[in-house]
């Protein structure tokens, strides 16, 4: 597998020299298999990922969305890919109880927001909603999805191709004390324990991150700027986990639009130091390729 | 930097905080002429600001308002050209909007809908995770005025809105801001596809100080492009010469020209008899009275 990060900052895309090194685009994140071409989400990165798919003559891929939060499917109307009538992309996402798949993208291209409604765009696109746990089969590689705890309905991956794994565990609080996943099946009856739902979703991330090869995180907060309503994550909740599940390599993602790359690499050198000898970290960069 | 001399008082101070079309681009080869989509603030003499535009520009603006005093309390007017993505999409990132003691007031056009039932479809928890400002009681006092014919006034700035032709489905203006004696028109999206197109944009920029218009395509892209909503250098600094402005700024980059491009863009200019500039992020220019 070659992991290729398109889009590596969280929020909203930043456009700064402070940023340049790591990069500003909001998340996108290629998967290369032997036999295909998987995609993990939509931001902005996505355009930059087009461009080079049409270089290599790719006329397929499979784009898994975590969740449909504006800066993970922003960039999807200006993926040129799209417009041509040669190329077929599947669509994957969570199920969500009152809104499907196809309508999320469509809503974001609606009149009067964008000029290209999404049936006229060339590409033939399928859509495919999965349950939590659903395991799946596409590029070669064996897919799980596991719902998180962020506000709406959102989820990871894990990819396993060969005998590699990887893992998309972004975005989530995983040690968040408050409950921000909605339309969670029973959450809302009488007598729901709200805390037994977010050992479930802690549980969901350990499967997903469990001895996998390269873990895509989110770290977006340092301890001192954490808030627990937004639903991410500390970059000490994943050092944890990386202990806990064992990942081979950390990858800080979902940088903060604030984070400098000075910054950045201030964090990076005090997590090498703090993580386990077994565990390399590195932080998403824009260009980086990673061969598993 | 634009001066006509100094004296003081009626002065316009205007500041580009997001250049890029369609898209922002935030990548090191656009880091001169910028990424953030389009948003451009103009301060009146007399205190008054006036934001043009809230694509995600406007989130690195609401830093700078934030910590010269919006902490505590603002007021300012946003004019929406149009509500493509790329000029409503930092809306949702703009801090002030939280803050209790701030009054935004919009103004724009929801084709048919109210401004801000169509605003607030951006807020949709589904896309979007923060706080919903749209609703009574959470963070700043929102107001939205529909553009209809008669100029909006501000403080002692006086805004012409006029339609012109960009997109399908949404209408999209230009303005003219006439402060005391300084004079600004921008319009970021259009097309001149034929005479008549150019009317209003003539009449917006009839004689101003400084017209920042759209630039999206080279020339020797534009006839591969015709038809897709926007102008070329040329078409741009040919309406500059008509209108017979002070300066022209090219704007709303295509996310596909780097620096290099938009350099070379300018200097196809060196010569012309209209003094031509490219938007650069951060660019300030004070129009003054004589
Ligand atoms: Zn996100
Ligand atoms: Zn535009």
């Amino acid at each position: 597998m070659k992991i290729r990060f398109w889009g590596v900052r969280g929020s909203f895309p930043v456009s700064s020299p402070n940023v340049s090194r790591y990069g500003g685009n909001t998340p996108c994140v290629e998967v290369e298999t032997g036999q295909g071409v998987i995609v993990i989400d939509a931001g902005t990165g996505i355009r930059g990922f087009g461009k080079s798919l049409l270089e290599r003559s790719g006329k397929h891929f499979d784009l898994l969305l975590s969740h449909a939060h504006w800066d993970h499917i922003q960039g999807f109307p200006h993926c040129e890919l799209l417009y041509r009538d040669d190329v077929t992309v599947t669509v994957h996402g969570l199920h969500h109880p009152r809104r499907t798949l196809a309508s999320i993208l469509e809503g974001q291209q609606q009149e009067p927001f964008h000029p290209v409604p999404l049936h006229e765009l060339g590409a033939s696109i399928d859509f495919v909603e999965h349950e939590d746990g659903d395991t799946f089969e596409i590029a070669g590689a064996r897919v799980t999805c596991r719902r998180l705890n962020h506000p709406g309905v959102a989820g990871g991956f894990r990819i396993e191709y060969g005998d590699r794994a990887f893992a998309y565990i972004c975005d989530t609080d995983l040690n968040g004390e408050h409950l921000l996943a909605t339309d969670l099946p029973g959450v809302d009856e009488p007598g729901a324990d709200p805390a037994a739902w977010l050992r479930r979703l802690r549980q969901s991330a350990c499967d997903l991150g469990h001895s996998a090869d390269l873990a895509v995180c989110d770290t977006f907060f340092l301890p001192e700027e954490y808030d627990p309503d937004w639903g991410h994550s500390r970059v000490d909740d994943f050092l944890g986990l990386a202990a806990e599940v064992g990942f081979g390599t950390m990858c800080l993602f979902h940088h903060r639009p604030s984070r400098s790359d000075d910054e950045l690499e201030d964090i990076v050198a005090d997590c090498r130091r703090r993580a386990g000898r077994d565990i390399q970290v590195l932080a998403a960069q824009e260009g980086l390729q990673v061969d598993l | 930097m634009l001066r006509h001399s100094s004296s003081k008082g009626c002065r316009l101070h205007i500041k580009l905080w997001g250049t890029r079309g369609t898209i922002p681009t935030p990548t090191p080869q656009t880091t001169r002429y910028g990424g953030n989509t389009p948003c451009v603030a103009v301060h009146a003499a007399d205190g008054e600001l006036i934001i043009l535009d809230a694509g995600i520009g406007l989130h690195w603006l609401g830093e700078e308002l934030l910590s010269n005093g919006f902490a505590d309390g603002g007021h300012a007017h946003i004019l929406l050209s149009h509500m493509h993505w790329g000029h409503i999409q930092g809306l949702p990132f703009f801090q002030p909007m939280l803050v209790r003691d701030c009054h935004i007031h919009l103004h724009g056009c929801g084709d048919g809908s109210p401004l801000m039932d169509v605003l607030h479809r951006q807020m949709e928890h589904t896309y979007c995770p923060v706080p919903d400002f749209f609703v009574d009681g959470v963070g700043a006092r929102l107001t939205a005025t529909d553009i209809g014919a008669a100029p909006i006034q501000v403080g002692v700035t006086t805004i012409t809105a006029r339609r012109v032709n960009h997109a399908p489905g949404v209408t999209t203006f230009g303005f003219r801001l006439d402060s005391c004696g300084q004079s600004l028109a921008y319009i970021p999206d259009v097309e001149y596809l034929e005479p008549g197109h150019r009317q209003p944009a003539l009449a917006l920029a009839e004689g101003v100080d400084l017209l920042i218009h759209d630039a999206h395509h080279t020339s020797a892209e534009y006839d591969g492009r015709r038809g897709g909503g926007h102008c070329s250098d040329a078409a741009a600094v040919e309406l500059a010469r008509m209108a017979g402005v002070g300066k022209i700024i090219l704007f709303h980059h295509h996310p596909d020209h780097d620096d290099d491009v938009i350099d070379s863009v300018v200097r196809d200019h060196a010569n012309s008899d209209v003094d031509v500039e490219a938007a650069s992020e951060q660019a300030e220019y004070i129009l003054e009275s004589r």
